[in-house]
């Protein structure tokens, strides 16, 4: 199986094929050969190359993976190498367009901040959520425009639910 | 002095919940008491409830309605027939209306008399008995202050910098830090207006700013015949927002000569109040060595484990006895520590995202063992970290011969810390092990959030351009895709079963 695999800035390309028990996987030009076992439904210890690594593995929404490792989390994208093709294709222009702010954790809307078509800076405050007590503040990332507000103050979210488009 | 009844407790009741718990449980095992707690909804599934030999729902998840409902878990100690009420730390434990409720209704309050909590509770109460005892307190004013006058020459006494405080506060609300005279009438209006609207009294009292202080504290037992002793200092400067994040015993900046002279002191604050149980002396300690009473902590506090590695005390086993009206033995005389100990406490919260709370269910989770290593956690791996409370997961302490040896363990053991499913502040410490002035233990009450906010403790990359990542995720995602092409129809076949499930589910509902 050919893929091409997203993390962070690396870009790779990877194939993977089952040995036996084992799996024989070339990431760019190393290749690696991992021996997994599932030790619940998210944990698989990997010997790869003989050494021995812990990982959970979390399928996000939208098919991304996340990785836990050694303390630290991991996004990895993995997709057809025709895929990436066509993505790299349209350029940054997905990236740049509308950007769907997402609740982080379950909690509370304290407040929103932010009124619809509002332009907004870069760091400005859009929604506190308040979970474990705590209210935290969620920023706009880059400057732009509110073009829709999925919330109102008092109600209770969801991890991953939208709480404010921009654009 | 009336004779102490002497009782042998059969049921003890523990109104609190989370790692505390779990951790009195163990106490009461240890003496053969059986152990109750008390659980809101969100708890019903936690360590505490599955460790326990009774657990009683007292309400729903806000903690108003459940773990503050003071006359509803006193009554539910009567019926269910507890000698007595163990409050942990937070929530009830500092009322004292709950050691009243506890004396009226005929349960024994595992912590002070109400006398005690309510004289310490107060802090211009508090100040003027310390230093009525001769503790030393911070220079200011004795009391509140009645007006602008009073507060400037109460400030001249006392020497700029200045800090107004509010009487009934706590928390850093209603303080201000005032530099010179200047600025006294402004920041005296706003204390006050703060003070006010914050606790409903606008009472507000001064003290001298003690520049870059430390904040070490006494740990204290008292038992019902009088007898107070000293066990040793911690050292609790590293706080992230006033919270405490990593404690430490002993402290780097006290010799045993000053550990004698804040062990009297604290032991003179107790006694001026009447103070029994476990309690704990808060002290201001200044570059000079010079220190100073903030406040007594009228219960067992978060990081008394670094206190029982050190000693080899159990301070709940002792909060137990001591509320049984056992006296303090021969082994609370005269205790030095041995070795040192360490702890850092593990919070549901995501250092890479402004230390955002991360509840939710802990997938995986393996605490480390081995030589000088304990754990006190209040979860489990599967359990689910509800949003409703503190986000303390565990509590991991270490001990070593020295601080070097200690903090080696420490390191050994974050590493051996496994935790999947929510985001923790395990990176923070791995960052702090990594900071010089961490490892020569120099640092102040402030040092934490400075470093955080000029971005200099920046936690030790793991992993970067690793394949380990990509490898994991090729294999799952690999795995996922030759169980699809295995069952060509898998995805209708699944849609009908649920769909044939859910036709069942609608006639169950129908029928029952």
């Amino acid at each position: 199986m050919e893929l091409i695999a997203r993390s962070g800035e690396r870009v790779e390309r990877v194939s993977v094929e089952r040995d036996g028990t084992c799996y024989r996987i070339r990431v760019g030009e190393r290749e690696h050969r991992v021996e997994s076992r599932a030790l619940g439904p998210f944990v698989r210890s990997l010997l790869v190359n003989a050494e021995s690594h812990e990982t959970a593995v979390f399928r996000l929404p939208g098919g991304a993976w996340r990785v836990g490792w050694r303390g630290r989390s991991h996004r990895v994208e993995l997709v057809d190498p025709l895929t990436h093709l066509a993505e790299e294709a349209h350029g940054d222009s997905g990236r740049k367009g509308r950007q769907v702010i997402s609740a982080y954790m379950p909690g509370r809307v304290v407040t929103v901040s932010v009124a619809e078509g509002e332009a907004v800076e870069a760091g400005a405050p859009l929604v506190v959520l308040e979970a474990m007590k705590m209210q935290n503040e969620i920023q706009a990332e880059r400057a732009g425009t509110v073009r829709k507000l999925h919330v109102a103050a008092g109600q209770a979210v969801e991890g991953g639910d939208p709480l404010v488009e921009l654009e | 002095m009336p004779e102490v009844e002497r009782r042998r407790f059969r049921k003890v009741l523990i109104a609190n919940r989370g790692e505390i718990a779990v951790r009195i449980l163990r106490a009461l095992r240890e003496l053969d008491i059986r152990g109750a707690v008390i659980y809101s909804d969100a708890d019903r599934e936690s360590l505490a409830v599955l460790s326990a030999d009774e657990a009683h729902r007292i309400g729903a998840p806000p903690s108003a309605e459940s773990y503050l409902r003071m006359e509803a878990i006193v009554e539910l100690a009567v019926e269910i027939g507890a000698d007595a009420i163990h409050p942990g730390y937070g929530f009830l434990a500092e009322r004292a209306e709950l050691s009243a409720l506890c004396r009226e209704r005929g349960v024994v309050f595992v912590g002070p008399s109400p006398e005690a909590i309510a004289a310490l509770g107060s802090k211009t109460e508090a100040r003027r008995r310390m230093i009525d005892a001769g503790v030393p307190v911070v220079p200011g004013s004795a009391g509140a202050l009645d007006d602008l006058d009073a507060a400037r020459e109460a400030a001249a006494r006392a020497g700029y910098p200045v800090i107004l405080k509010a009487s009934a506060g706590g928390g850093g609300k209603g303080m201000r830090v005032v530099r010179g005279e200047r600025e006294l009438g402004e920041a005296f209006r706003l204390a006050r207006a703060e003070a006010r609207s914050a606790f409903g009294d606008d009472a507000v009292f001064l003290e001298k700013f003690v520049v870059e202080p430390r904040h070490v504290e006494i740990q204290l037992l008292g038992d019902l015949d009088g007898k107070v002793v000293s066990l040793g200092e911690r050292e609790c400067s590293l706080q992230r927002r006033h919270q405490k994040v990593v404690e430490e015993a002993p402290s780097t900046a006290v010799s045993p000569e000053l550990r004698r002279r804040m062990g009297e002191a604290a032991v003179a604050a107790a006694r001026a109040v009447g103070y029994s149980n476990a309690g704990t002396c808060e002290f201001l300690l200044a570059r000079s060595g010079e220190f100073y009473f903030l406040e007594m902590n009228t219960r067992l506090q978060v990081e008394h484990p670094v206190t029982e590695m050190v000693t080899g005390l159990d301070l709940v086993v002792a909060q137990l006895r001591i509320a049984q009206g056992e006296p303090l033995g021969p082994e609370f005389d005269g205790v030095e520590p041995l070795g040192h100990a360490v702890e850092v406490r593990l919070y549901a919260e995501d250092p890479y995202n402004r230390f955002a709370p991360s509840p939710g269910r802990i997938a995986w989770l393996r605490l480390p063992q081995g030589p000088g290593v304990r754990n006190d956690a209040g979860v489990y791996g599967g359990c689910e970290v509800p949003i409703d409370y503190d986000p303390m997961l565990a509590k991991l302490i270490v001990w070593g011969r020295d601080r070097a040896e200690a903090l080696r363990r420490l390191g050994r053991a974050l590493d051996e810390l496994r935790v999947e499913g929510i985001r923790t502040n395990a990176p923070l410490f791995e960052a702090l092990l990594a900071d010089d002035e961490f490892r020569r233990g120099e640092f102040d009450i402030h040092w934490l959030d400075r470093k955080l906010a000029a971005g200099e403790l920046v936690p030790p990359e793991r992993g970067a351009g690793s394949d380990v990542p990509i490898l994991a995720a090729a294999i799952e995602h690999f795995d996922r895709a030759q169980r699809t092409a295995a069952q060509p129809n898998g995805a209708p076949h699944r849609a009908a079963w649920t769909g044939a499930a859910r036709r069942a589910a609608l006639r169950s509902t129908r029928w029952s």
